[in-house]
This record gives C-alpha cells, sequence and structure tokens, in this order.
C-alpha cells in the first residue's frame, strides 16, 4: 500500500483566474464568452447588470466546472440577464452544461440552446472528442434521440456517441427548433467565427442603386463560389463595396476577388471598399488587390475596452485618420459605453496592410450618400400571406393548371393534369408561403405586363407546360426587398420546374430507385416550409434545394436548357412594409432538347454488376452540395456490391477521380481495378449516401501474379527460390490473391 | 416495505433497485427506518457483496463499528490524503485531485467530476460544518468568503484506487450531518433541480455529488465526526454510469 500526502497544485492559486469572461458586442447584438470554472466566485448579478442589447449570445463552450454554488450563481446571472436583453441564445454548450440544463430547473432561464457539444468516443486511440450539433441542422437527429458514429479526427475510425441519449436530450427535446435570425447568424460567423448553417456562411448579395451610385453589400464567407461574373455584371459608375459582412476569406476566395477587381476596373469610376475588417485589410487591400481605381473608405477594427472588457467593432474612417494609419497607428477610441480607453486588437500585419493604404477621396455628397446606405437596413423578406393559386400562366396556352389549391394541403405539391383538350401535361409546385396583397405596382421591367406572367401570384412558384414550342416553363419568385434576388430566384424556380417536368417523363421502373434518392427530402422541404412559412430555416432550404438543382441542370444538360431565360420580368410593390420586388423567368426547352435531355438522364449503363445512371438535377434537393456522380439504381453480384455499395446511392469519385457520369464511371472503374492488379493497393470509392457526409468505401487489391514463365526443361520443378519476403505462393499463379499452401 | 417498517418500528429497510434513485427517494422521505438504497444495473446483476455485507454488518451491530477506509479497497490500493485549511488550498486539493484521477487513465470527463465531486464535498466540510462554541454554524452564511480555519475545523481529503474502485473520502471533525440534509438535498434535486436558497448554498450539492458516484456513504458520529465517501466504479464506461441506479447509505451513531 502506498499512501503519500496530495501535492497541491501550484498553478490553481488565488491568483489563476477561476473564470474568464470575454465580452463581444456589435449593435444590438452581444457576446459572452465563458472560459473556466464557474463556482461561488462568480457574481452573476453583477455581470448580468452590465448587459444591455436585443440579443445576448452566451458561449459556454469553454466552462470546465460548475459547482452547486456556481449553478445558484448561474441562474441568478441568467435570471437577470434575461431581463435585460430579449433574446438569449446559448452557443456551444458543452457535456457540462447540457448536464445541468437537464438537471437544474431554470438553468437556461427564458434562454434556448442554439448548439451544444456531443461527447464521442473513439476505442480505437482510446480518446475522447466531441462533436458540434446544432439545433436547427441536427433538429431530426436530436428528436430520434439517435446520433450516429463518426470517424475519429485521429484515427479515422468510427467513435461513438458516449453517452445515455435518453438523459443526454431531455432538455434538448423539450425546446422547439432554434432558428437565429440572419443578423444574429451573421455576427457569430462573420464576426466571431462561429459555426452556424452552411447557408449562414454563404455568401449573400445585396445590391442598391442610388443615382449613379451602386452599392454592393456582401455577407458571409468568401469562397471559390464567390459569384465573380455576375457581381460584376452590370457596374459601372461609382461602385462601393460595403464588407462589412464578410466573415472568412479563403484563399480561392481571396482570388476570385483579385479577378472581380480586374473585371471591373475599366468599368467603373471609382470602387470604393468600407467596412473592411483586419482579415479583409491584411489579405485583399495592396495596392494590386484594390487596382487602379480601388481605395479603403472604412476599415472595421475590433478594440478591447480596457475599462469594461468589451469588445467591439469601431469604424476607421481611413480619409480622417490616415496621418496616423500611415505610421503603423490606429486612432485612440474611448469606449461608448464606460469611457475608458480602448484598445485596437490588430496584428502587425493588419497595421502594416493599413500603413500602405492609399488616401481615399470622395466628394462630401458622395460620402453623405454611402453614410446613407450602409445605414439603411435591407428589409428582411416578409412572410407571406396565404397564396391564391397560380393562374397557370398566362403565357402557357392555355392557362392548363388550377385547382389543388393551397387548401388542399398537398405537400409534395405535384399535380400533374391531363388535359384532354390540348394534350398538355402542366406541373404545379408550391414552394413558398405568401400574403395576401403585394400592394401597389410602382415600377416594372416593362410598361405592361406580358401576358405570359401568371396573375395573382405572390409566392415562389414554377409551372410548365408542353406547348408546340416545346416545354414552357415560368418561375415567380417571392417578394423581396432585392430586385437581384428576386430575378434569381424566379430563375431557379423555373428550372426547377424544368427539372421536375422531365422527371415526370421517366416512366422506367428501376428509375423509381433515382426518384427515390431526392423524393422524401423534397418533399419533407416543402412541407416544412407550408407548415411553417415564417421559418427562415425552411425558406433558406428551399432555396438552396432549388438554387443547387438549377446548377446542376445547367451544368449537365449540354446546352439543351439556356442558362438566360427566354423571357424575364419583374415588378416593384410599396405597401405598408415598403417596397418588395416580385421577378418571373419563362425558359423553352425546345421539343427536341427535351428529348435528348430525357435520353442523357434516363440512359444506363452496368458497371461492375450495377445499373447506374447520370446524376439528375434534382438530386439537389437532396444533397446540394454535389455537383457530380452517377446514382446507382440496380444492383446484382460485382465489385460495388462487394464494397458495399447498395442502391440509390451515388458514386461520387473513384480512386480519387471525378466521376462525371455513368460513362465516366464505366470508364474509371475498372481502369483503377487493372491499375490497382498490377501494383496492389487500395480501391477507394468516394459515395453520398443517407444523410451523412459523403463517405469512403474501401477494398484492398492484392498485386496480380504475373503469368507463369514456362522454364527449360532441366532446370528443376517447382518454385524459384525466394530471396525476398515476396509471398512465393502468389508468385505462383492463382488470382485469388491468397496464400494458399494446398494449390 | 414501507409497511413492514411502520409495524415493526425496530426493523431497518435496505432497498435493493435497479430503478434511478429519483423514483427510490420517497421510500427514504417517507420512511426514516430505510436509509439505504442500494443500487445495481439490473437485477440479474449480482449485489456488491461487500456492500451488503457492510450494511448487514453496521445495522445489526449494538455497538458502532469502525470501518477504516482502506476497507473499501483491495490489498495493494494507493492513497493520498490531505488537510484542507483555506480556501486556497481547497481549490490546490480539488485540482491535485483530479490530475491525480486524470493521471489513472480514465476518461477526461471521469476526472473532472471528480473535481467537482471533491469541491462540493470540501466546501461542505468547510463551511457548513464547522461551529462555534455555542453550536451556531460559524461560516455558513457567507459561501464567497474567503477561510482560514482554525486546526480542528480543517477538514481532511482521502483519495485511493486500487485499480478497479475509485474512493473518495471528505471527513470533519464536527458530526452535524443529519439525514434529512441527504434525503432532502437528494430528493428536491432529483426531482426536477429546484434550488433551496434558504441557506447560504443552492442546495443543489446532494445532487451533484449523486451524480458523480456509484456509491455514496454517510457516516456520521453525533457532534464528533463526518466522512462522506464517494466510490467510483473504473471498469464501468461514462454510459453504463449513467444509466446504474446508485447506491445511498445514510449510518448515524
Amino acid at each position: 500500500m502506498q499512501s503519500t500526502a496530495l501535492a497541491m497544485s501550484q498553478d490553481a492559486g488565488p491568483d489563476a483566474a477561476k473564470l474568464t469572461v470575454e465580452k463581444f458586442a456589435d449593435g444590438g447584438i452581444a457576446c459572452l464568452r465563458f472560459m473556466g470554472t464557474i463556482d461561488e466566485s462568480f457574481e452573476g448579478k453583477h455581470l448580468a447588470a452590465t448587459i444591455k442589447c436585443e440579443t445576448l449570445l452566451l458561449d459556454v463552450g469553454g466552462v470546465k466546472k460548475i459547482s452547486s454554488f456556481g449553478i445558484r450563481e448561474w441562474v441568478d446571472f441568467i435570471t437577470a440577464a434575461s431581463k435585460q436583453a430579449g433574446n438569449v441564445v446559448l452557443v456551444e454548450c458543452g457535456p457540462k452544461i447540457v448536464d445541468q440544463l437537464n438537471m437544474v430547473a431554470n438553468f437556461a432561464g427564458s434562454g434556448r440552446v442554439y448548439s451544444f457539444y456531443a461527447p464521442y468516443r473513439c476505442d480505437y486511440c482510446d480518446a475522447e472528442h466531441r462533436a458540434l450539433l446544432t439545433t436547427d441542422r441536427d433538429h431530426e437527429a436530436i428528436k430520434a434521440m439517435k446520433l450516429g458514429s463518426r470517424p475519429c479526427p485521429t484515427c479515422k475510425d468510427a467513435m461513438y456517441f458516449d453517452e445515455d441519449p435518453t438523459s443526454f436530450f431531455s432538455y434538448l427535446l423539450s425546446q422547439d427548433k432554434v432558428e437565429l435570425a440572419p443578423d444574429v447568424e451573421a455576427f457569430l460567423a462573420a464576426r466571431l467565427n462561429y459555426a452556424v448553417s452552411d447557408v449562414a456562411r454563404k455568401l449573400r448579395v445585396d445590391k442598391l442603386i442610388e443615382g449613379r451610385l451602386t452599392y454592393v453589400r456582401l455577407a458571409g464567407d468568401l469562397d471559390a463560389s464567390f459569384p465573380r461574373e455576375k457581381l460584376a455584371d452590370g457596374l459601372e459608375g461609382p461602385v462601393v463595396l460595403d464588407v462589412t459582412g464578410v466573415g472568412r476569406i479563403e484563399p480561392a476566395g481571396a482570388a476570385e476577388w483579385r479577378g472581380l477587381v480586374q473585371m471591373v476596373t475599366p468599368l467603373v469610376e471609382q470602387l470604393t471598399i468600407v467596412g473592411a475588417g483586419p482579415s479583409f485589410v491584411e489579405k485583399l487591400t495592396r495596392r494590386d488587390d484594390l487596382g487602379a481605381k480601388g481605395q479603403v473608405l472604412t476599415i472595421s477594427l475590433p478594440y478591447r475596452c480596457g475599462g469594461c472588457g468589451t469588445s467591439r467593432s469601431q469604424l476607421i474612417d481611413v480619409g480622417q485618420s490616415f496621418d496616423v494609419i500611415k505610421v503603423g497607428k490606429v486612432p485612440e477610441l474611448r469606449c461608448a459605453h464606460c469611457k475608458a480607453q480602448m484598445e485596437p486588437a490588430a496584428s502587425e500585419a493588419v497595421l502594416a496592410a493599413m500603413g500602405s493604404l492609399p488616401r481615399p477621396t470622395v466628394s462630401a455628397e458622395l460620402g453623405k450618400i454611402i453614410a446613407e446606405l450602409v445605414g439603411r437596413k435591407i428589409e428582411k423578406k416578409k412572410p407571406m400571406a396565404a397564396a391564391a393559386a397560380l393562374a397557370a400562366t398566362a403565357a402557357m396556352p392555355p392557362p392548363v393548371v388550377r385547382g389543388g389549391g393551397l387548401a388542399t394541403g398537398v405537400v409534395s405539391a405535384l399535380v400533374a393534369l391531363l388535359l384532354v383538350g390540348g394534350g398538355a401535361v402542366a406541373y404545379r409546385l408550391f414552394t413558398g408561403n405568401s400574403k395576401a396583397a403585394l400592394g401597389k405596382v410602382t415600377a416594372a421591367s416593362e410598361p405592361t405586363r406580358p401576358a405570359w406572367v401568371p396573375a395573382g401570384t405572390t409566392s415562389a412558384l414554377g409551372s410548365c407546360g408542353k406547348t408546340a414550342d416545346g416545354l414552357v416553363c415560368v418561375g415567380a419568385s417571392a417578394p423581396s426587398p432585392v430586385q437581384d434576388d428576386a430575378i434569381e430566384e424566379a430563375r431557379d424556380v423555373a428550372l426547377d420546374a424544368v427539372a421536375q417536368a422531365l422527371a415526370e417523363r421517366m416512366t422506367a421502373d428501376a428509375w423509381r430507385n433515382a426518384a427515390a434518392v431526392w423524393q422524401a427530402t423534397r418533399t419533407a422541404k416543402l412541407a416544412a416550409l407550408e407548415a411553417n412559412p415564417e421559418s427562415s430555416q425552411a425558406r433558406r432550404e428551399v432555396r438552396q434545394a432549388r438554387r443547387a438543382v438549377a446548377s446542376l441542370l445547367l451544368a449537365s444538360a449540354g446546352g439543351a436548357v439556356s442558362p438566360t431565360p427566354s423571357a424575364r420580368y419583374w415588378e416593384e410593390h410599396t405597401n405598408q412594409d415598403g417596397k418588395e420586388v416580385q421577378a418571373f423567368s419563362r425558359f423553352v426547352v425546345p421539343a427536341a432538347a427535351v428529348e435528348r435531355l430525357l435520353e442523357s438522364y434516363g440512359g444506363s449503363a452496368d458497371v461492375a454488376g450495377a445499373t447506374v445512371v447520370n446524376l439528375f438535377p434534382l438530386v439537389g434537393w437532396r444533397y446540394p452540395e454535389v455537383t457530380h456522380g452517377a446514382i446507382v439504381i440496380s444492383l446484382g453480384a460485382g465489385r460495388l456490391k462487394e464494397l458495399g455499395v447498395a442502391e440509390q446511392f451515388l458514386v461520387l469519385e473513384v480512386g480519387g477521380r471525378k466521376v462525371t457520369g455513368t460513362e465516366s464511371l464505366a470508364r474509371l472503374l475498372p481502369e483503377e481495378i487493372s491499375r490497382l492488379q498490377a501494383s496492389g493497393g487500395t480501391l477507394e470509392l468516394t459515395v453520398q449516401a443517407g444523410d451523412g457526409a459523403a463517405r469512403s468505401f474501401k477494398d484492398q487489391i492484392a498485386k496480380k501474379a504475373a503469368p507463369a514463365v514456362a522454364r527449360p526443361q532441366g532446370q528443376g520443378g517447382g518454385n524459384p527460390p525466394s530471396t525476398t519476403n515476396v509471398n512465393i505462393w502468389d508468385r505462383a499463379g492463382g488470382d485469388t490473391g491468397r496464400d494458399d499452401p494446398t494449390q | 416495505m414501507l409497511d413492514a417498517v411502520r409495524t415493526h418500528p425496530r426493523l431497518r429497510g435496505l432497498l435493493w433497485t435497479a430503478e434511478p434513485a429519483r423514483r427510490s427517494m420517497r421510500f427514504l422521505t417517507e420512511s426514516p427506518a430505510i436509509s439505504h438504497l442500494m443500487g445495481r444495473r439490473d437485477f440479474e446483476t449480482a449485489p456488491r457483496t461487500w456492500e451488503l455485507l457492510l450494511v448487514a454488518r453496521r445495522l445489526l451491530s449494538k455497538e458502532p463499528v469502525v470501518m477504516p477506509r482502506e476497507a473499501f479497497l483491495d490489498w495493494g490500493h494507493t492513497a493520498l490524503s490531505a488537510t484542507v485549511a483555506s480556501t486556497v488550498e481547497r481549490d490546490q486539493v480539488v485540482a491535485a485531485v483530479q490530475d491525480k484521477v486524470g493521471a489513472l487513465q480514465v476518461p477526461r470527463r471521469v476526472a473532472e467530476m471528480f473535481g467537482e465531486l471533491t469541491h462540493e464535498l470540501v466546501m461542505n466540510a468547510m463551511y457548513d460544518a464547522p461551529v462555534d462554541a455555542q453550536g451556531r454554524p460559524k461560516y455558513a452564511a457567507n459561501r464567497k468568503a474567503d477561510l482560514h480555519l482554525e486546526e480542528h475545523e480543517r477538514p481532511t481529503v482521502w483519495l485511493g484506487t486500487d485499480g478497479g474502485r475509485l474512493v473518495l473520502q471528505v471527513a470533519d471533525r464536527f458530526g452535524r450531518l443529519q439525514r434529512h440534509h441527504v434525503v432532502d438535498g437528494l430528493a428536491r434535486g432529483l426531482a426536477g433541480g429546484e434550488m433551496d436558497q434558504s441557506h447560504g448554498g443552492a442546495g443543489l450539492g446532494m445532487m451533484v455529488c449523486h451524480n458523480s458516484a456509484a456509491m455514496l456513504l454517510f457516516d456520521v458520529r453525533r457532534g464528533a465526526r463526518t466522512e462522506v465517501t464517494a466510490i467510483f466504479e473504473l471498469d464501468l464506461n461514462l454510459r453504463e454510469f449513467r444509466t446504474q441506479a446508485r447506491s445511498i447509505h445514510y449510518f448515524e451513531s
């Protein structure tokens, strides 16, 4: 037996800070980040008294311990904070906090949990990990109390959810799905780099035109998907790019940005950047990046108050502070709250980049307009009231669809009516919400409404009809405060209708397996939107799915579908909520092109025992990120089955090479197998299946033995003596690749 | 069982259960003759023999039974001990316990859990237990105060393991813990975590202790000594531990 005195830990002395609380604030949103131990020393009420905001975000991911008295202090804090802030959201709750939520009444006060960590354990490397889940994206998994295994970040083997789900999810099940307001999501993602939905991180572009000035507001991450051409389209005169909402800047996104600047420099009079954050300044404001006409007017720099400890972004006017900035310094500021001196939180690299900025020149009048535009709130889309049925398109002769209005509750919302008279088939797709009246038309793209524009539509709706010209599809957007946004949505809706019309024409039995990939998801997304038209999450999901479908259709149609609509129309409506634009797009797909598309999408190929078809655009409803691949629609004995591939799986890559369709798969797979048989190695297929991320299916392929070489007589039989560790049985022949001495 | 202990006042009840403690607390709340919960994963799992013998021996003995803390562990165990004189030392001891448990290669969460458990037990022993010459609580009113305890007020912390079990014992020299502190605290905490702010703490300490140990033993020699012993079985993973019914024993002499 060994007994010793407990050695006291030296770092736990009275001076060691038990709990650190960092504060970040921006407009009406504040975030408190807790790190350390919450115990009797935590002054909950005192902290709560310092809070003044509309939305309070509490990041409790760094809480390591919480004692029973700490719980008391915390409950005092959250109770008081709930009164100070209209909306309290807990983010990144660790398992310890989830335990407290489950055990202690009122631990969250009036707050709701947006994201939390689920504990995972990998038995292979005997390590604990945690996975961040959000209550909107992972709502279904939480509801089902089933968290699947995940690949261990260290060894890539499966790790499992290391908690009792019934007790772990008990609190989370009691709260409704939490959806963050877009400004809160933007604050979390762009300012603090928190995990929010992927959609929230996607770049959002709002464009306003004020006289000759074009003002473009960007919010989200700059990555490879940056719409350079689209953004550059139509830019002229003085242009202001507001990058306050730009979050992460990936190298590919930075390259796209530079490309944009190069493209627009000859077209614009002046390119003014406002609200450049530290990351933007560091990466995209060198002389070359700004081009000949570029300048940075304002910089959004985080400052930390030495008095109250709050970090908040401060807008620095480059022109006014130019002399200070030029020498690698930043202006001294005082906290608006407590008047104490504030310290800038900028790296040397940022200060150096700021020092090399050119002095901006903006006329007083323009400066005033820019200030007004920066401060202008671009109205969030209002939920639509109940829509009147889509008067099935004035353009399609004759109106082909009626009825099946919203009251029927047809969620999957595909109504196909065979019109006896005209023999036309039409589709009606309910996807949006609506409101009773859009208000008075105050502007329009044409003096008179074209005949093909459906009357009375107030939601995002698509419809198709077969005419002598071919397939005619019309898409209507939901009303949007941003014109470009409405035009884009109308185009996506129309292209989605084209894809849906094509899917309806696929009659082969095996095709059902392909359609099963997206049908249920599509139905669910549309149902979610119909059930809760005010849900921004549901709207975003439908919108994102349609965008993916449109992109896939254009990418895979081989020119059969034009990327630009044959006709376009928009109307600006004014009502008590302000101005909103509704747009309409019309696509005509010639009959011959339709036949070609049906042949292309419907054509199957047999590959390694499986029947596969080309990726169909509607896959975008389920997998918005997938851009290539082939769908397995039936499966027989063969290499794919041996690998574990099943029907309705999407094969995306073979050995790291992209599968672009059935032909590509039929070529790549045998090629890869032959290559591996020659050298030995692992056959790896990247497959999209289920609702998780794409997975790798692997199979070891042994090096195939070289054919036996006839030896000269009299040299003795049997195998040559081995001088290496090579398996002589495999060398001797046989294609099993096994070490079988009975052969 | 409730009827039996009601009709036979000298009878003592021992509840063997596979259910969560919150469902069993009503038996302890309703009858003072039941002060023992023996929890197992299910009824197919044999009860811990030593636990059964321990309770039987203590209940049947007419004399106070002194049970050395080493008795909870097998031969060849290692143990560590410390005395806590101040709030600074309290934090140091908590950190040291967490480090020692972490060094056993158990999951980090178990080490953190034992750190929390130590903090709870030491807080009670430091702030709630000490009384002045008139028997009035000396420090209970303000748990935020920095303390420097007198020699006789200092609680002892003992941590031992034999590789199969982890035992933490915190003892004070006042013997003031009463059955209702344990039973009411657990009943309130397990029923939904409603706080009791009538005293200095949150009234949730018992719940924290319950959640951190497979077995809790409260051994009180009235006016002389309180020992709270928490036992964790190292062969259980956290999921099994969460779902296993807990054992709670209260002895008073």
